[in-house]
């Protein structure tokens, strides 16, 4: 009975959905003031994304006739969960819930189903601008997500260790990995952007060009769970690129500090870049990000 | 096997109503349809209906953001067949409002082309700088929007000696502002990759579509109205037409660039030499019958006037060709052969104005005929 209660209260609270989506959404507000305030711009209040949580959800869901309805329902829900148990798994503060053995693995799956899932849903909505935002979603993903996952590995293979507390506690100890392997820091943090739609790679989804990408057909509560794993993504990539690289946390404070300082990174640089079209941003991570990526990797395996 | 992809009527790239038929295969543009027509406000048709001093401030409405262009041509063009000569004064602060209103308006355009390509800093930072140029316009007309300033004879506020002054300043900081937009374009490696080699119109297909305005001059086609037959100032005024030989987006960006540099210095030396003396006529005849034809260069190419007078005091016929007119026909030949994302630059690197492009066609359903009106036809049609 207790245990039960326990993982109620961490997957909806603490680390889970509540916790979570808190931080996720002030971190987004974070994002879209410094972007404001650097584009002489005033910025939304602090509670701005959490107004349009609750409109979107008070709104009417509209499916259209042509599509697969049930995919097209299950395609947010699907980017939902695997967001809320990656958030489980993350140690905030060197101290992990529901942390296992083999997390760093499954953690890395996880974060790639919101990507799947935004194919899912450009495909199934029926609509021209949603087929063209899935298949440059694809082409995006077969880009980043090798780089991103050697480079992730790169430290387990180090540790030889596939737990995230594993690596966290390591770093407390020894210092953070970003000193030992900062050609794989890098390229995970460039393979943040397009994680999180982020320019120079929101190609996916980039309005003037194809209006809402695979969203465009969305509306009401099925956009507004697509927008809770928007700020669900804020907060775990984040706090797992800490946990990875950045010596993860003694506290929750020092650790939540780090976070805002990644988000502030992938901020500034969003904002002072155009974006790329789809097959330069393609080009981008097989010539610089995956052979920066490599050469970390194959380091890790010699010398260990 | 090409999918259709619709980009408009409504669609955030466009900032008017149009609709361009794109057929895609994948990502890449295999043909497509331009349609416009969705804004059509018979605007010659009112004209004949207002005296000619009214129509002044209808042909201001024409277009949003260039709006003194078309008063300027309107009031040179009625002057021709009044046969009168607006005061000197007059003609350089014509002049000035001009270029200034060409600043704006430049100034707005590299907003939106930043914008198409997701650069949304430049954007707004383009757009703040914009203000000083509108702040000038306001000094001089007392408007931001549709100037009013122009009158037939002659314009309708002086320009004193402090507001020459505030002008100084603006450009002061205009200038640098240029400079920066320059650094921009040349140092961004991104913005590069998006605009090099992209959009190409070459020189040859740049003459047969009549192409004008710095979408002929992006593709090395040297003309420029303000040099080749001279009005208002623009004869005692020395000042440059940039010409790019690239024919793609980024040249029709620098023309652009190099124009704002122009405009500044063309309004450095009008107000300097602005000479003393009335700035309108006093008394005006009623025109006489026949007709005049007047043409500025607008921000946009070559604008093109032509009137027909029956004596009284409304206008028989009034025709505008606005520069998007020409310019439209050539987003196809672009398009076709880039990729879907490469669409909204391109169209934007025209400036299209759709606006005042819309005519009428009348089809007949039924039948599957288009109809278009020849001169005599509409004037039986008002006879009834």
């Amino acid at each position: 009975m207790i245990e039960t209660i326990n993982m109620l209260i961490g997957l909806l609270i603490y680390p889970g959905l509540a916790f979570s989506l808190l931080v996720g959404g002030i971190f987004y507000w974070l994002y879209r003031k410094v972007r404001a305030r650097l584009q002489a711009r005033i910025g939304p209040p602090w509670y701005q994304y959490f107004m349009d949580l609750i409109k979107l959800f008070s709104k009417e869901s509209i499916i259209p006739y042509s599509t697969r309805g049930a995919v097209m329902v299950l395609a947010p829900i699907f980017s939902l969960t695997s967001l809320i148990l990656a958030a489980v798994m993350m140690p905030v503060g060197s101290r992990s819930i529901f942390g296992f053995d083999e997390d760093l693995i499954v953690t890395l799956y996880l974060l790639a189903i919101p990507g799947l899932a935004m194919i899912i849903a450009g495909n199934v909505s029926e609509s021209p601008y949603g087929a063209v935002g899935s298949s440059r979603e694809a082409s995006i993903m077969v880009g980043y997500e090798l780089p991103y996952a050697l480079s992730a590995l790169t430290v387990g293979f180090y540790l030889r260790s596939l737990s995230i507390s594993t690596i966290v506690r390591y770093q407390i100890e020894a210092g953070p990995f970003f000193m030992k392997y900062p050609l794989a820091t890098v390229a995970f943090l460039m393979c943040l952007l397009p994680k999180m739609g982020r320019r120079p790679f929101d190609a996916p989804e980039a309005d003037t060009e194809i209006i809402g990408g695979p969203l465009t057909e969305y509306s009401g509560l099925l956009l507004g769970i697509f927008e809770v794993t928007n700020g669900l993504k804020w907060f775990v990539i984040p706090a797992f690129t800490v946990n990875l690289f950045f010596g993860g946390g003694a506290n929750p404070i020092e650790f939540l500090l780090k976070c805002l300082g990644i988000v502030l990174f992938l901020s500034v640089l969003d904002i002072i870049h155009p974006r790329y079209r789809i097959d330069q941003g393609f080009r981008y991570f097989f010539k610089w990000i995956l052979p920066l990526a490599l050469i970390d990797f194959v380091r890790s395996l010699i010398w260990p | 096997m090409s999918t259709v992809l619709p980009i408009g009527p409504f669609h955030p790239a466009l900032k008017e109503a149009a609709f361009i038929k794109l057929e895609v295969d994948g990502e890449k543009v295999v043909g497509g349809d331009f349609k416009v027509g969705y804004m059509h406000r018979g605007i010659e048709e009112l004209a004949t209906r207002k005296t000619y001093h009214s129509n002044i401030f209808l042909f201001e409405r024409v277009c949003g953001i260039c709006n003194t262009v078309h008063s300027t041509c309107y009031t040179q063009t009625v002057e021709a067949l009044m046969g009168i000569e607006p005061p000197e004064r007059a003609k350089y602060i014509r002049t000035i409002v001009f270029e200034a209103e060409r600043i704006q308006s430049h100034l707005l355009w590299f907003g939106v082309g930043m914008h198409e390509i997701g650069y949304d800093t430049a954007y707004m930072y383009m757009w703040r700088e914009r203000e000083h140029a509108l702040e000038i316009l306001e000094s001089i007309c007392g408007k931001r929007v549709n100037f009013g300033i122009n009158t037939i004879g002659g314009v309708r506020r002086d320009i004193t000696p402090e507001k020459e002054r505030l002008i100084k300043t603006k450009l002061d900081i205009l200038e640098r502002t240029i400079g920066k937009i320059g650094k921009i374009l040349v140092e961004d490696k991104v913005l590069e990759a998006r605009v090099k080699g992209v959009g190409i119109l070459p020189k040859e297909e740049a003459r047969r579509l009549c192409v004008v305005g710095p979408t002929a001059r992006g593709s090395g086609l040297n003309m420029d109205t303000r040099r080749d037959d001279p009005y208002a100032a623009y004869p005692n005024i020395d000042f440059e037409v940039p010409v790019e030989e690239g024919g793609d987006v980024l040249s029709r960006t620098l023309v652009r660039l190099r124009e704002l540099a122009q405009s500044v210095k063309i309004i450095r030396q009008a107000t300097a030499n602005l000479p003393k003396g009335p700035v309108a006529s006093e008394s005006l005849p009623l025109p006489t019958v026949g007709e005049a034809f007047g043409r500025v260069e607008a921000h946009r190419g070559e604008l093109v006037y032509y009137l027909r007078s029956n004596g009284t005091n409304f206008p028989e016929r009034v025709k505008v060709r606005t520069p998007s007119v020409v310019n439209n026909n050539s987003i196809l030949p672009m398009v076709v052969g880039e990729t879907i994302a490469d669409v909204p630059i391109i169209l934007a690197s025209i400036d299209p104005c759709f606006a005042c492009t819309d005519r009428v066609t009348v089809l007949d359903t039924r039948k599957n005929v288009e109809k278009t009106f020849t001169l005599s036809e509409l004037r039986g049609r008002r006879g009834r």
